[in-house]
């Protein structure tokens, strides 16, 4: 059944998505500093914020400053010097939306990802997938498995945590 | 050096990844986003995990589009093999008890920091005090058996008591964070000087200063209490409650003051050896380096030459501030031995 907030939800997700990633990669290439900043200056100008102006979609103005903290901070630039040069080849220098680097970059992380993801309990890969690849609420996988909601939610907040400790490729590996 | 609060850290992950789920499948009502609004503003830690878990989150969007895993093998296999996901994931599931830990944390420190426990003769016997203590240049990182995580900056003294309805600290000398482990059954207090600073599950960074003690929360709420002079019977000023974000100081007369529009990051910026400075007075600036280094610098000039610093420095390198310094022209830098004297260059 759409569920017309989850369309909402990816719409966000889909707006700031390359932002986003950059902000991951950059943590998990160990340029630490930079993420921190990131969500140090996010964090700030939440707190000068109205909370009416903010109250009506947290998540999506959360998205928004901090993709703008991070055009400003230049985190974009120094994470395209940290690629691989084939994917910095300045031919492939346009716009950072729909570039091709992003485009293969995003490809050898998902391939890194799927890799990763097999170190997971097979529960939770299993899980994992009735989600995100097969599109299954929560309710509806905890009716498949025969199993409670509750313990679907906790498969899932492993694996998200899983995926921000490991699920990207690692720094001797991207650079 | 931030990682190394894994613990906090971890349940600061879980909330985040809790918020990132809700989001991906249940219509928001006003009141939760009103909580993850709250959520966010409480601490930069939490906006930075959530946008770590949306993003980590949102990779997994593209998994296995050819659809080439199969779902009933994995759970006929996790049937055959069944495996408890704490144990599958050392370190998520927090598996490493507190103390554990700290014996790890020790085992790699035990050259540079002092450990005692022992008994305390004017405590009841079953509690145990631990005493912490950093040299010049050192800071240390351990968890408490609360599951409380402390950072002990440079020159700094730390007394640990953790009784079954209080937690003791008292802060003698240095400076302090403290990521508190929420237990409202024992108050989490730390002593410093004339003030004592109380929290349930809470951070915050305790300084105490020549001057007095400054107290600033990261996140949560703790209540800073001047001690009542001992000599008279008169109470104190009165209590000042902290939310995240804000700061008070003790002054020599005892009353806790708050302070006007802090920088937290600049506070809390010492857990990766960097002294931040934001229009500092310049003895201000030396001061801070000469908690760190063995290289002393002494700023002697008239007050009639104000000097302020905006920059942020290496806390283990005061070199490259003096070389900053030397380019001065208004000022003279002469060192001898282990002293660094900066003069009015007239």
């Amino acid at each position: 059944m759409p569920n017309p907030n989850k369309k909402f939800v990816h719409a966000i997700f889909d707006e700031y998505h390359d932002e986003l990633h950059r902000y991951l990669l950059s943590r998990l290439r160990g340029r630490a500093l930079d993420a921190a900043d990131v969500a140090q200056e996010t964090y700030l100008r939440l707190l000068r914020m109205k909370d009416s102006d903010a109250v009506q979609q947290p998540h999506a103005y959360v998205y928004r400053v901090a993709t703008n903290v991070m055009r400003e901070l230049g985190l974009k630039e120094q994470t395209q010097e940290q690629l691989p040069e084939r994917l910095t080849d300045p031919s492939m220098q346009r716009s950072p939306a729909e570039t091709p680097d992003v485009t293969l970059e995003r490809r050898i992380r998902v391939e890194h990802l799927a890799r990763a993801l097999r170190g997971l309990p097979s529960t939770t890969q299993a899980i994992l997938l009735l989600k995100k690849r097969d599109g299954l609420t929560r309710r509806e996988i905890a009716e498949k498995l025969g199993i409670s909601e509750h313990t679907v939610k906790k498969h899932l907040l492993k694996a998200v945590a899983w995926c921000r400790e490991r699920g990207l490729p690692d720094r001797e590996r991207v650079e | 050096m931030i990682d190394a609060f894994r613990n906090a850290r971890e349940a600061i992950q879980a909330v985040a990844a809790e918020w990132v789920l809700r989001l991906d499948e249940e219509p928001l009502t006003p009141s939760a986003r009103a909580e993850l609004l709250k959520w966010l503003k409480a601490s930069p830690q939490h906006v930075e995990e959530f946008l770590l878990a949306t993003a980590a989150w949102r990779d997994l969007d593209g998994i296995d589009p050819q659809k080439r895993l199969d779902v009933d093998a994995l759970l006929a296999e996790a049937e055959s093999n069944v495996v408890t996901l704490s144990e599958a994931m050392p370190g998520v599931g927090g598996t490493d008890t507190p103390a554990r830990q700290r014996i790890r944390w020790l085992g790699g420190l035990a050259a540079t920091v002092l450990v005692v426990v022992g008994a305390a003769l004017t405590w009841p016997p079953a509690i145990q005090v631990q005493h912490y203590e950093t040299g010049l240049g050192q800071q240390t990182l351990f968890t408490l058996d609360d599951g409380s995580i402390v950072h002990l900056n440079t020159q700094s003294e730390l007394t640990v008591r953790l009784g079954d309805d209080s937690r003791e600290l008292n802060l003698r000398r240095g400076e302090a964070l403290f990521h508190v482990a929420r237990d409202p059954e024992r108050p989490f207090r730390v002593r410093s000087g004339d003030v004592t600073v109380e929290a349930i599950g809470t951070q915050f960074n305790v300084y105490r200063r020549h001057d007095g003690v400054q107290v600033t929360v990261v996140e949560g709420t703790v209540k800073v209490e001047p001690l009542a002079p001992a000599a008279n019977s008169e109470p104190g000023s009165p209590a000042v409650t902290l939310e995240a974000g804000e700061e008070a100081r003790s002054r020599r007369s005892g009353e806790v003051a708050r302070v006007d529009a802090p920088d937290i990051e600049k506070r809390t910026a010492w857990r990766e050896q960097r002294l931040v400075f934001r229009d500092d007075p310049l003895l201000a600036v030396a001061t801070e380096f000469n908690r760190y280094n063995q290289l002393q610098i002494d700023v002697n000039l008239p007050d009639t030459i104000p000097l302020s610093i905006t920059a942020t420095f290496d806390a283990h390198d005061p070199q490259s501030f003096i070389a900053f310094l030397e380019r001065d022209p208004a000022l003279r830098v002469t060192r001898i031995n282990d002293r660094i004297v900066v003069r009015s260059a007239d």
